[in-house]
């Protein structure tokens, strides 16, 4: 168990460090959402300012993941979801959307730390000893009742929040929209869920496997994106800058 | 741009469609509550200017509460039309419409939809709720506009040829009852439609009542307009000049734009740690004067010129017009569209009407003059039909910024009593408000 936990920390260091040398010039954060073959001529704050202005040189192979995803989506995923929709009554699926949402608080404790959020740490850190405690491990959301509103923060926003630019934007398999930079926020929080492993699953094949199955169907379950609805050609492009724009306004959150 | 796509015709927000319609499209209050429940005292529409209500809708607390176990659900059709996909429009192939069944028998309500909308909008999630609350079961269709019609439904796949995108729809409407048949019992027909979808609505119920076959006619028992284009051309005209006005340097200035609404959303979002994005988010944003009146105006003019790029785009590719994608460049499927994208986007819908839909219908043999495509997607040329049509009602809003005043005024000569114009509500703002579809109930119950 100590070796992979070394492994994995050994994992998540290369990964830091490898996605803040993208972002290598920290001293003038690059804009999040700016092309870099934008002519130097062009003064800062309109670079800064094009929102459609998004590095893909991916784009490519983004496409096809994007395909992918959307067919995984259709036929696997959503008719899942459809048949836990079916089987799990609505409080019961309401309670699983808590237990995850609560054990999601661990990591946005870390990253409100990271980026000396006292307030947003402070609120994360009572809402997880509340819903762990009197909502009975998470399953009850009794912390929002009293007005600890829910914060959302990752290791994308930190890095973000330190300037480090997105890198290209990227399509994650089963993940959809992201970018070199969220990719490696990604895998250092999940890095960092395993190396605490809150619910004592590391090992134990059978509970780690039911963890991400329902982890999965749950997140599907919340999200209410659905390919192609948009009816656009244009749909890789309009949810490409949906995507990387709302990442930019939660950095600056 | 966010605020677009949470409302307008453009990018459906993220929700409803699909398997599993999410609860905030329609409603979020508690489920199951009875109609009746949305007649009692009610606060009136609040949004007193066109342009912010039909951006920002209805405040939650004003929505009518609607049924959430519809069971709604989404099928498809065999293409009605051969006709070989293009691999950049492969995505749009299957011809879906979203089917909500009564368990008992029941009339079939048809519903089409909007510029640029598919079956899967938040608008058909919308009033298939409250169409199956109403008694009926529901059939929401897609807009002869949407490119998944274009392509397995349209005879021309360059739309906005009044009758025969409506003998398109109505042969579609047809395979829809035949499909539905299967599953429900149909005791009768009902017919509406929301801003397009509406205007044609009219124009199928008038082609309904003169088929030559009395057999394959559906006597509408109940038709009702939502918020219709009067002159279709005349209210997309409206739409270039609002952009016109509210973004006067055109399309080229969109970045300019979007990042001024980004960094106004970036104030409100910075200064509220706990704020998440959703529906009370825009309100928030609105309030606080991240938008002004210009803001507003060109984010529904970019919503529509949206609609208006995927349409012109799949119009092009399908009829090889050769004004968007150049005749010899064959587009695959994971082909980079940035650059046909800009052309779309920067096409106005004068540019559509010159540059493809005229020439289209000038070409291989057709001979239609413009003037002729304009008057015939005009309500005034059935004028006596819908006069005479006791059955059709029409529901709009005085301000609505598709339409003139005289065209408002036209619809109150001609359906008399039959016009529910409110003061308010924009266009469709105010479509989910409790009254709104109370009187759509109301006048639908069997």
């Amino acid at each position: 168990m100590n070796t992979r936990r070394y492994l994995a920390i050994l994992l998540i260091s290369a990964l830091v460090i490898g996605v803040l040398g993208l972002g290598g010039c920290a001293s003038t954060p690059p804009p999040s959402t700016v092309d870099p073959n934008t002519p130097a001529s062009v003064p800062a704050d309109q670079t800064t300012a094009n929102p459609l202005a998004i590095d893909d040189p991916l784009s490519p192979l983004n496409r096809r993941i994007y395909r992918f995803n959307a067919l995984t989506d259709r036929y696997v995923l959503l008719p899942a979801v459809h048949i836990y929709d079916t089987v799990a009554p609505e409080p019961v699926r309401d309670g699983i959307g808590n237990f995850f949402s609560n054990l999601g608080e661990i990591n946005t404790f870390a990253n409100s730390v990271l980026q000396l959020k006292a307030k947003s740490a402070g609120v994360t850190a009572s809402r997880f000893v509340i819903n762990s405690t009197v909502g009975l491990a998470g399953f009850f959301d009794p912390a929002t009742h009293i007005g600890l509103n829910q914060r959302d923060e990752d290791f994308g926003q930190t890095l973000g929040h330190y300037g480090a630019g997105t890198g290209p934007y990227l399509v994650l398999p089963f993940f959809g929209p992201s970018n070199m930079r969220d990719a490696g926020g990604i895998a250092v929080d999940q890095g960092l869920f395993y190396v605490i492993d809150p619910l004592q699953i590391n090992g134990n094949l059978p509970a780690s496997a039911a963890y991400n199955v329902f982890f999965a169907l749950n997140k599907r379950e919340q999200t209410n994106f659905r390919y192609y609805q948009t009816g656009s050609p244009f749909e890789y492009l309009l949810v490409r800058m949906v995507y990387q724009n709302y990442r930019a306004l939660k950095v600056a959150q | 741009m966010l605020a677009a796509c949470a409302t307008g015709p453009g990018v459906e927000g993220a929700s409803g469609g699909g398997i599993a319609p999410g609860p905030d499209t329609a409603s979020n209050g508690p489920a199951a509550e009875s109609v009746a429940a949305n007649t009692g005292p009610v606060a009136p529409y609040p949004i007193k200017n066109p342009l912010t209500a039909t951006v920002l809708g209805t405040p939650d607390k004003l929505k009518a509460k609607l049924p959430e176990d519809a069971p709604i659900t989404v099928r498809q059709i065999e293409p009605l039309i051969a006709r070989d996909t293009p691999s950049t429009l492969r995505y749009a192939r299957p011809l879906n419409y979203m089917f909500t069944p009564q368990a008992k028998p029941a009339p079939l309500a048809f519903v089409i939809a909007g510029t640029g909308s598919s079956a899967l909008s938040s608008k058909c999630v919308l009033l298939s709720r409250a169409l199956y609350a109403a008694g009926y079961s529901v059939a929401c269709l897609p807009s002869p506009t949407a490119v998944t019609f274009m392509l397995g439904a349209a005879e021309h796949p360059v739309p906005g040829r009044m009758p025969t995108d409506v003998a398109d729809l109505y042969r579609l409407m047809h395979a829809v009852r035949d499909d539905a048949a299967s599953q429900i019992d149909i005791t009768g027909y009902g017919l509406t439609g929301w801003s397009l979808g509406a205007t044609e609505a009219a124009f199928v119920a008038r082609h309904d009542a003169t088929a030559a076959d009395a057999d394959e006619r559906f006597d509408f028992s109940r038709v009702v307009l939502l918020n219709p284009a009067v002159s279709v051309w005349d209210s997309v005209g409206r739409m270039d000049a609002l952009l016109d006005k509210s973004l006067p340097g055109g399309i080229t200035q969109v970045p300019e734009f979007l990042a001024k609404g980004l960094g106004g959303l970036k104030n409100v979002y910075a200064k509220n740690e706990s704020l998440r994005f959703n529906e009370d988010f825009l309100y928030k944003a609105y309030e606080s004067g991240a938008a002004d009146q210009d803001d507003i105006g060109a984010l529904i003019g970019l919503a529509f010129r949206l609609s208006l790029a995927n349409m012109a785009f799949a119009a092009d590719v399908l009829s090889h017009s050769d004004v968007i994608v150049p005749e010899d460049v064959d587009l695959g499927p994971y082909d980079d569209l940035g650059v046909y994208f800009q052309r779309s986007f920067s096409m106005t819908f004068d540019d559509y009407i010159e540059q493809l839909l005229v020439p289209y219908w000038n070409r291989d043999g057709r001979s239609v003059p413009k003037a002729e495509l304009i008057r015939e997607a005009d309500l005034h040329s059935i004028a006596a039909f819908l006069a005479a049509d006791d059955d059709m009602r029409v529901f709009t809003s005085a301000d609505d910024p598709i339409l003139g005043d005289s065209e408002v005024a036209f619809l109150r000569d001609t359906f008399g009593e039959r016009a529910r114009v409110r003061p308010n509500g924009g266009h469709m703002g105010n479509l989910s408000y409790q009254k709104t579809i109370a009187a759509l109930q109301d006048y639908f119950a069997p």
